[in-house]
């Protein structure tokens, strides 16, 4: 126990780098899928979904690791070097954005062709069609999938400290290294890890169940629904 | 009957030679009418005729292969899809309401999208066509606590509110339980009565003859009848009368009098 509580501030030090990677990483994997994905449905342009199939057919089916040592350790073969946080933050968010592309794709296309012709035939664009009409309904059934997604994302991030990112699990090593306290050690690192995800999901949670009733409607939120006549009157 | 200056009935909508083809099968072929201003054209036939096809081609939904519709005499695949969808408006069997959206948004939506109308005025119209519907009082419902009836209306006055040139209307009681299609009937004779050029399909034989000044049948793609409700009923050629009577059978309605029909 006393190996724990020595190292407790180290293993912090490697939490908060976790956090900031897997935070980053997210947000690049959220936002670069959800363009792709958007992309990928809306434009019927081949080249332009070829890419994307390419894209997603290549980070999706190698190993997050190979793709992490090919940003470090492979690229500066050709002259390209990565500082190992920039490395890092591309292979995790772009390992990542080809799961959501897929993600958000799926949903997109799942809200079904009745509601875009609807939205066509009362004058709207395709812009507007995708944007006003399927993001909305396509959301709701993205959140557990994207859920799961930033789940494996926190969990990866273990993996960084293969190109020298101090990050929680490499720190535990090299706390193990000292003490040999290797069951408590990891034990820790397990916890932090579970803690993390376990929000994460508890939040994810908590969002579907506030999407579900939003989208039950009026007969939750008549009051605001009121409220709003009001403003329009 | 609206008449032009010089006394003649003003055509809005001018269907000729209409084909549409799906790879090598045509789905579509040789297809011509006209629909007067303010008039309303019933579409009768046989399932798989190519109903729904030639009302998805009036609205470019899908692209025709030969011919040409013009709309107040412009080629409608001259102006941008989404303006021509606005002045030429279908309502499906499925009602596909927007399932995030109230009642009154499903309806504002495409008056301010579409139309560029300010929220204050595309939300005056859209209430005012739920009055006409009979919806007042539900705008801040959700569709999906609608009955069908109910939504079927939301999504004609969706349609209507943009008070297209023509209405295209696709077997809109089809999926609707039977004590529910009278609700729905009674809106469509109201915008036939009220002056908005409507293309009624249907399957309904007795509401497709007593809502129309025109009634087409359609069997296999091509129009093989066409004419006053009555005429048409009354038509001699075999393979009408024998889809007329198995489509009549059971209502209690002598074929040659429908229009004192059930309703």
């Amino acid at each position: 126990m006393n190996a724990i509580g020595e190292n407790l501030p180290f293993l912090l030090d490697g939490f908060v780098l976790t956090l900031g990677y897997a935070g980053g990483a997210l947000v690049i994997a959220m936002f670069l899928g959800g363009v792709l994905g958007t992309v990928d449905y809306a434009v019927h342009y081949r080249p332009v979904r070829w890419a994307i199939r390419a894209f997603v057919g290549l980070f999706r089916n190698t190993p997050f690791i190979v793709q992490l040592y090919i940003w470090f350790f492979g690229l500066p073969y050709v002259g390209v070097q990565f500082s190992p946080a920039a490395a890092s933050l591309l292979s995790l968010g772009l390992y990542g954005s080809s799961y959501v592309t897929e993600i958000v794709r799926a949903a997109l296309v799942g809200v079904g062709t009745e509601q875009e012709e609807a939205a066509l035939s009362v004058g709207l664009d395709h812009r507007d069609v995708t944007m006003r009409i399927v993001w909305p309904q396509a959301f709701p059934a993205m959140v557990p999938a994207l859920t799961n997604e930033a789940v494996a994302l926190v969990k990866n991030t273990s993996l960084l400290g293969f190109i020298t990112v101090t990050e929680l699990t490499l720190r535990t090593q090299q706390a193990i290294s000292s003490t040999f306290a290797s069951l408590p050690l990891y034990l820790t690192a397990g916890v932090m890890y579970l803690v993390v995800n376990v929000v994460l999901t508890m939040l994810a949670r908590r969002m579907e169940t506030v999407l579900a009733r939003r989208r039950r409607g009026s007969a939750l939120n008549t009051g605001r629904g009121s409220r709003t006549e009001a403003a329009h009157a | 009957m609206p008449e032009t200056g010089n006394g003649r009935t003003e055509v809005v909508l001018d269907v000729q030679g209409l084909g549409m083809s799906v790879g090598a099968t045509a789905i579509l072929s040789e297809v011509s009418f006209q629909l007067a201003r303010g008039h309303t054209l019933s579409v009768v036939g046989p399932s798989g005729s190519g109903k729904s096809s030639l009302l998805r081609c009036l609205n470019r939904l899908e692209q025709i292969s030969a011919g040409s519709v013009l709309l107040n005499g412009v080629r409608t695949d001259a102006v941008p899809a989404p303006t021509l969808r606005s002045r030429i408006g279908l309502v499906s069997q499925k009602f596909a309401l927007f399932g995030h959206l109230d009642v009154l948004a499903n309806v504002t939506l495409g008056l301010r999208r579409a139309r560029r109308m300010s929220k204050h005025d595309a939300i005056e119209q859209a209430r005012s066509w739920l009055d006409k519907v009979g919806l007042t009082g539900l705008e801040r419902r959700r569709p999906h606590e609608l009955s069908g009836g109910q939504q079927q209306r939301v999504a004609i006055a969706r349609a209507a509110a943009l008070e297209p040139e023509v209405l295209l209307l696709d077997e809109v009681t089809s999926a609707l339980d039977p004590e529910l299609v009278e609700e729905v009937e009674t809106v469509i004779l109201g915008l036939a009565r009220g002056g908005t050029s409507l293309i009624v399909v249907t399957h309904e034989i007795l509401f497709a003859a007593k809502v129309a000044d025109v009634m087409l049948m359609m069997e296999s793609g091509q129009v093989v009848e066409t004419g006053h409700p009555h005429d048409v009923l009354a038509s001699s050629r075999p393979r009408s009368r024998q889809f007329f009577a198995r489509h009549l059978r059971g209502s209690g309605d002598p074929i040659g009098d429908p229009l004192s029909g059930a309703h």
